[in-house]
């Protein structure tokens, strides 16, 4: 079966589907491989071991492990958009036409002109980015940055934007199983037996974990044909979801679990529509915890070569992928589930030049094995260092005595013991115990509804991670109401799992790295050890020892263990950092969903949009709204024409903007005015049935919250609006005035933004227009529907509608209100029915020019540090009341006659244009911080004084009406002198709104 | 439909995605210490007893839906020439205060034997047989839109009622969570 | 973090937002002491490590206000009331007492 291109491909062995062979290139060379292979275990059974450069030094990098652990079988995956860097080769799964690429290096794999890095590796020692680059500090942006980027890093992004979609997604469950090798595939039929709701997850995509990797036997059949049996009567149960190739990458708060899922990323592209990847949040009342356990490597000389492989690694090549990881191995353990792997070994023909065991006396079934292998045994020695460059060569072992051996090998195959992976147990704030009998941090208390079980809790053999799965998924079952009965427990071959604690050869003569990602060394945890970080968190932070895409699963305690040596503490005082998510990686596209680009956020369109965007309307963005800012004519050039002659439409003639957009709520109850009263700064209780009011409401502090009007349709009926941007906030305030502040007001809230289409009529020919739609005998006149008439009419024969006498623009204006459904209706029998009028739409910047030229303050004025008084609303304020912010608004700081204050602003020359964002300076006076008397907040060209005008916060406007002052924008480099004037520019007598 | 391909991939999920225009909506607000007068007057006006739990109720094409603590929506036919909201307020006179808000709201209604299990995925809130059932009400959010959502009396269906000014964004959310889901779940 | 809603039952964070302590009540604005009052009320917090009662809305659900009792060390949330509730409560005492 082994095709000639699969050189090291074991006959007969592992679960890959030989029927399916995939093509795929590394570094564009072709290879051959089968479903069912990661991309590491298909290299490697193309004798490709060398995979990538290292971070810092550029140092030949191999495959390590077997998982999501690996530190440096780090590839590019994929080309153009789809680049993905830093993607583990060891997880990757194979498919065909897969195209891979090694990372870092510069400008080949095999040479690598950086690794020169190596010789100056004393600047690279630790704590390197904060010695080296430090002087002088003039060649940080010039040389030192553009260098370390050169030089340092992992992969390359993509610089196109990613073409594919992400999708979110949700799930409940009454038992979540992290997880699915013996633990958790026990766990997950235990508590599925019983009726709950169970996910399963595991990030590979074979569910059996470890049982696929290792030769095991269970119930009479082996191991991974045992899975499948398992796999089978789960997927038949429908309480049952399985997530294959999905990862939980955290923990949070109230059984909330955040799960990535790699849907399509074993395809060269999505189907159309499907997701590449899918977040899952997971809600689950119970979590089992069965992420099995990492193996931990032995630091010696040379143990990053290409070569150096985990004995759990070299069983999953072997056994899963039926892929021999090499032709001759030395076996460095320091327990007995290492030493073990020569069975392994020799099963798939691997010859055993040696099993080096720190321990001085080994199990006699293992030396028995070895002998009869005819390794040879070195009980208490250890591999000092490892000989060859892009590929071992051999092993320089030193025995009990002290002597030195060299032997030949391509493989070293090294287990220092196996770290439970507990990181999730610590999300949340669990701190992990120490345990000398497995020499491993085992889970500690852990958040409410969370278990784990077998190797993840320490229990490493594969009789007590049946046992323990099976325990905890019935347990959890139970606890979350079900009829959990236990189950049985099936039996297993035996195996012996002695370990005597071995961390790091002191004897060796060339680099030894304890974390692989970040080029951290031992010698590196020891000079920061006598530079006096020797606190776990400072090594790491230090040495960047455990950061990165594996979050040192394969270094983290190896670290920590060398640091206690150095310190002379135990490993539990010395204490471990904590684990925080994600697990590992999650990409920034599955984070985002489908919220990205123009669906960031969502859109709130108006009820004739559709017709605005008819007319070429040009939309701004207000909150969530798209609103119409003006409307271009096909011969106007600039948007300034457009506006002026949207301004001057208004103010000779007639015009219509839609204002649906203004917060609208429904205030009713027998208390509404006495509600209204407490909220707004003036009297609304005796506002009279059938008239608005405008008002003012502040937040507790004396700021100003918002401003709109009050109408009241009857005693127990007011309709309030609000600004665009704060109708969620004013709600909500309300909801807390009457729930949490005067619970026993008897009033109701009814937000009703959504049911009304709204627009301002406004112009001296406005109540002609207006006569024309409002249906008769309805009487407009002046007399009968004064300025701040309110009603409830009926409008385009029939329809209901409400009509408001109110203005913004300052002209004879109207606001009139139908069911939002009718909105565009009303909008084009406006058009309609106004063409002899001469009535045109306007948009709200036209909106705005004339709300300055009126000085109306808006959004630029209402900014958060205003009171009313500073607006020139202070005499609104009723004194006969409390209401929100009263009392905190008459604070000596707030009431200060020296604040600034609302005055309006007109250029000297009446040529020059203002700007918004100006300081207040005095004529005489140096444009310095200290000397600012303010700043200019609304500009505008107004088209009815035919020059610029502003509103601005002027310290003592009252006092400096006429006053001629600098306005001085250092942005913009300009300096003008203005006027300080009324903020009212035009109709100051209001003479024109009343008509 | 936005696009051919999302509507062949609703077909192949077996939903239906449809929009119910012809509805009058009216929110009903107790006012304080007035149940027992509510309930007697919404007994005899619509034949219904308000729900005090997130639920719905039916009856004589009439659904009362629980939308808040004291609070429902009524939704009924919108007929032409009728005003049911304004009917309901001079019928409630005094014991709630009524609103039409028969335009405050676009209802979708998606039917189909697959419903909940492409929906659940969807949701933030639980739609599972045992946590939400026919007849079951909830105010939540889907993706980031403020929805309300019940579920038919059948189980084979759901209706939607979003804010109408959001209801583009929220049809099209709906239609390509139904026929990703379909599809790919 | 979840909490449960009492009219709505449990829904996630991101259906709420947070307003703060709600151990402290707005003071009465015709007292002679109003002013250092309500600069207490408005600005003074205590940064407490352990079970504290903080005013959530649930802005995505039923607009009810909650008081919410949650560890701040923790974040388990042992309680969960309607606002109006404990308001309800809170002015009928104050009426009962004068």
């Amino acid at each position: 079966m082994t095709s000639e291109n699969q050189a090291f491909r074991l006959a007969g062995r592992g679960v890959v589907d030989r029927s399916k062979t995939f093509s795929f290139t590394f570094d564009g060379i072709p290879y051959e491989g089968f479903a069912g292979d990661t991309l590491a275990s298909a290299l490697l059974a193309n004798g490709v071991h060398l995979v990538g450069r290292s971070f810092k030094y550029h140092r030949p990098r191999g495959i390590l492990t077997s998982g999501s652990e690996d530190p440096s079988a780090l590839v590019e995956l994929r080309t153009g958009a789809r680049r993905e860097p830093n993607t583990k080769a060891t997880v990757t799964e194979l498919y065909d036409g897969l195209e891979a690429t090694s990372q870092n290096r510069f400008p080949s794999l095999r040479f690598d002109f950086l690794a020169v890095n190596s010789l100056l590796s004393p600047v690279f020692s630790a704590g390197f980015y904060y010695k080296t680059f430090m002087w002088p500090a003039s060649f940080w942006e010039k040389l030192y940055e553009p260098m370390i980027r050169r030089a340092a890093g992992l992969g390359r992004a993509a610089m196109e934007e990613d073409p594919d979609s992400y999708d979110k997604a949700n799930a409940f469950c009454d038992v979540l199983v992290v997880g699915s090798g013996a633990a958790g595939l026990m766990a997950a039929i235990s508590a599925a037996r019983s009726g709950a709701r169970v996910i399963l997850a595991d990030e590979s995509f074979a569910f059996g974990g470890r049982l696929l990797a290792e030769n095991r036997t269970i119930d009479g059949i082996n191991s991974a044909a045992w899975v499948k049996a398992a796999i089978g009567e789960l997927s038949s149960l429908s309480n049952v979801r399985l997530l294959p190739r999905t990862t939980i990458f955290g923990a949070y708060d109230g059984g909330t679990y955040g799960a990535v899922e790699r849907v399509a990323d074993h395809l060269v592209k999505p189907a159309p529509g499907q997701p590449r990847q899918r977040l899952w949040r997971i809600v689950a009342k119970r979590t089992i915890v069965a992420q099995g356990a990492t193996e931990r490597p032995i630091v010696f000389g040379n143990n990053d070569r290409p070569g150096v492989m985990l004995a759990s690694a070299a069983r999953s090549y072997i056994n899963r992928y039926g892929v021999a990881p090499g032709r001759t191995a030395v076996v460095f353990s320091s327990n007995d589930d290492g030493a073990a792997t020569i069975n392994d070994l020799a099963n798939a023909g691997i010859s055993v030049a040696a099993l080096v065991d720190a321990r001085p006396a080994l199990p006699d079934a293992i030396t028995a094995r070895a002998e009869a292998l005819g390794a040879r045994i070195f009980a208490g020695g250890v591999v000092s260092d490892a000989i060859g460059g892009s590929r071992v060569k051999g092993a320089c072992i030193i025995d009990a005595s002290g002597a030195t051996h060299t032997l030949s090998c391509d493989l070293i195959i090294v287990s220092g013991g196996f770290n439970p992976n507990m990181q999730m147990t610590t999300h949340l704030g669990g701190r992990p115990q120490w345990r000398d009998d497995l020499a491993a941090f085992v889970p500690g208390a852990m958040p409410k509804g969370m278990t784990a079980a077998g190797a993840a809790n320490g229990s490493f053999s594969l009789a007590s991670c049946l046992a323990e799965g099976a325990r905890a998924g019935s347990a959890a079952a139970a606890d979350v109401g079900f009829d959990a009965k236990p189950i049985a427990i099936p039996a297993s071959d035996e195996e012996s799992n002695g370990i005597s604690a071995f961390w790091h050869v002191d004897r060796a003569k060339h680099k030894a790295f304890v974390d692989l990602q970040n080029d951290v060394t031992a010698a590196d945890v020891a000079l920061a050890q006598r530079e006096g970080f020797s606190a776990v968190e400072h090594l790491k932070r230090y040495t960047t020892l455990g950061m990165a895409t594996d979050q040192g699963r394969t270094s983290s305690v190896n670290g920590l263990a060398i640091l206690a040596q150095l310190t002379g503490k135990t490993i539990p005082a010395t204490g471990i950092t904590t684990a925080r998510p994600p697990y590992s990686p999650v990409s920034l596209g599955a984070l985002a969903g489908e919220h990205r680009g123009k669906h960031f956020k969502p859109t709130r369109l108006t009820p004739s949009h559709n017709w605005a965007k008819e007319q070429g309307a040009v939309f701004v963005e207000a909150g969530l709204w798209l609103r119409a800012l003006y409307f271009p004519k096909p011969f106007e050039t600039d948007a300034q024409t457009t506006v002026i002659r949207e301004v001057n439409g208004v103010r000779n003639g007639v015009g219509v903007c839609d204002v649906s957009t203004l917060g609208k709520v429904e205030v009713h109850g027998p208390d509404a005015g006495k509600f209204l009263d407490r909220l707004y700064i003036n009297m609304m209780s005796t506002l009279a049935v059938g008239r608005a009011r405008y008002g003012a409401m502040l937040r507790e502090d004396g700021i100003m919250m918002d401003d709109g009007t009050a109408a009241r349709f009857a005693e127990d009926r007011y309709f309030v609006t609000t600004t665009t941007v704060n109708a969620i906030k004013v709600v909500q305030h309300m909801e807390l005035c009457k729930q949490w502040h005067w619970p026993d007001l008897d009033v109701q809230i009814v937000p009703s933004t959504d049911q009304w289409a709204q627009y301002a009529v406004a112009g001296p020919r406005a109540r002609d227009l207006i006569a024309r739609i409002v249906d008769k005998p309805f009487d407009v006149s002046n007399a009968a529907f004064p300025y701040m008439a309110v009603a409830e009419l009926t409008a385009l024969g029939g329809i209901k509608a409400r009509l408001y006498r109110l203005s913004f623009s300052g002209e004879l204006a109207y606001e009139i209100a139908v069911p939002a459904r009718h909105g565009e209706l009303l909008m084009r029998t406006l058009m309609e029915k106004g063409q002899d009028l001469g009535v045109i739409p306007y948009g709200t910047e036209a909106l705005g020019v004339m709300r300055i030229e009126k000085g109306h303050v808006g959004g630029p004025e209402l900014n958060g540090t205003t009171t009313a008084a500073d607006v020139g609303l202070g005499k609104m304020a009723s004194k006969k009341k409390d209401y929100i912010g009263r009392v905190l608004a008459e604070r000596p700081g707030l009431t200060n006659p020296d604040r600034p204050r609302l005055a309006g602003f007109r250029p000297v020359d009446r040529a020059a244009r203002l700007r918004s964002g100006a300081h207040f300076v005095g004529r005489n006076t140096e444009p310095v911080a200290a000397n600012a008397l303010g700043h200019m907040t609304s500009v505008a060209y107004s088209p009815s004084l035919g020059h610029w005008v502003g509103l601005g916060f002027l310290s003592g406007a009252e006092t400096r009406m006429g006053e001629i002052i600098r306005a001085y924008d250092p942005v913009r480099g300009e300096d003008t002198l203005v006027e300080v004037v009324s903020p009212t520019f035009y109709d100051s007598e209001g003479a024109r709104l009343r008509v | 439909m936005s696009n051919p391909a999302t509507e062949a991939a609703l077909n192949r999920s077996g939903l239906t995605i449809s929009r119910r225009d012809d509805v009058a909506m009216t929110h009903v607000a107790l006012r304080r210490g007035r149940r027992a007068d509510l309930d007697a007057r919404v007994s005899a006006t619509l034949g219904l007893t308000l729900p005090d739990t997130s639920r719905t109720v039916e009856a004589a094409g009439q659904m009362a839906a629980w939308a808040g603590p004291e609070q429902w929506l009524v939704i009924g036919p919108q007929e032409a020439g009728t005003d049911p909201s304004a009917a309901l307020a001079k019928a409630l006179n005094g014991v709630a205060s009524v609103v039409d808000v028969s335009d405050s709201r676009v209802i979708f209604r998606v039917r189909g034997a697959s419903a909940a299990d492409v929906l659940s995925l969807s949701m933030g809130i639980d739609l599972h047989d045992k946590a939400f059932k026919p007849g079951d009400v909830a105010i939540t959010h889907a993706s980031h839109l403020g929805v309300m959502v019940w579920r038919h009396a059948d189980g084979q269906g759901y209706d939607f009622a979003c804010a109408r000014t959001y209801a583009v964004d929220f049809g099209h959310w709906l239609e390509d969570a139904c026929s990703k889901r379909g599809v790919f779940a | 973090m979840r909490i449960s809603c009492p009219h709505c039952g449990e829904r996630a964070l991101d259906e709420f937002s947070y307003l703060g302590d709600a151990s402290v009540t707005r003071p009465d604005p015709a007292a002679a002491d109003a002013a250092d009052a309500f600069y207490t009320y408005a600005y003074e917090r205590r940064n407490i490590a352990g079970p504290t009662q903080e005013l959530w809305y649930h802005q995505a659900g039923c607009h009810a206000w909650l008081v919410v009792t949650r560890d701040t060390r923790t974040h388990e949330i042992s309680d969960v009331k309607a606002a109006q509730d404990v308001a309800l409560e809170r002015v009928n005492s104050t009426t009962g007492a004068a």
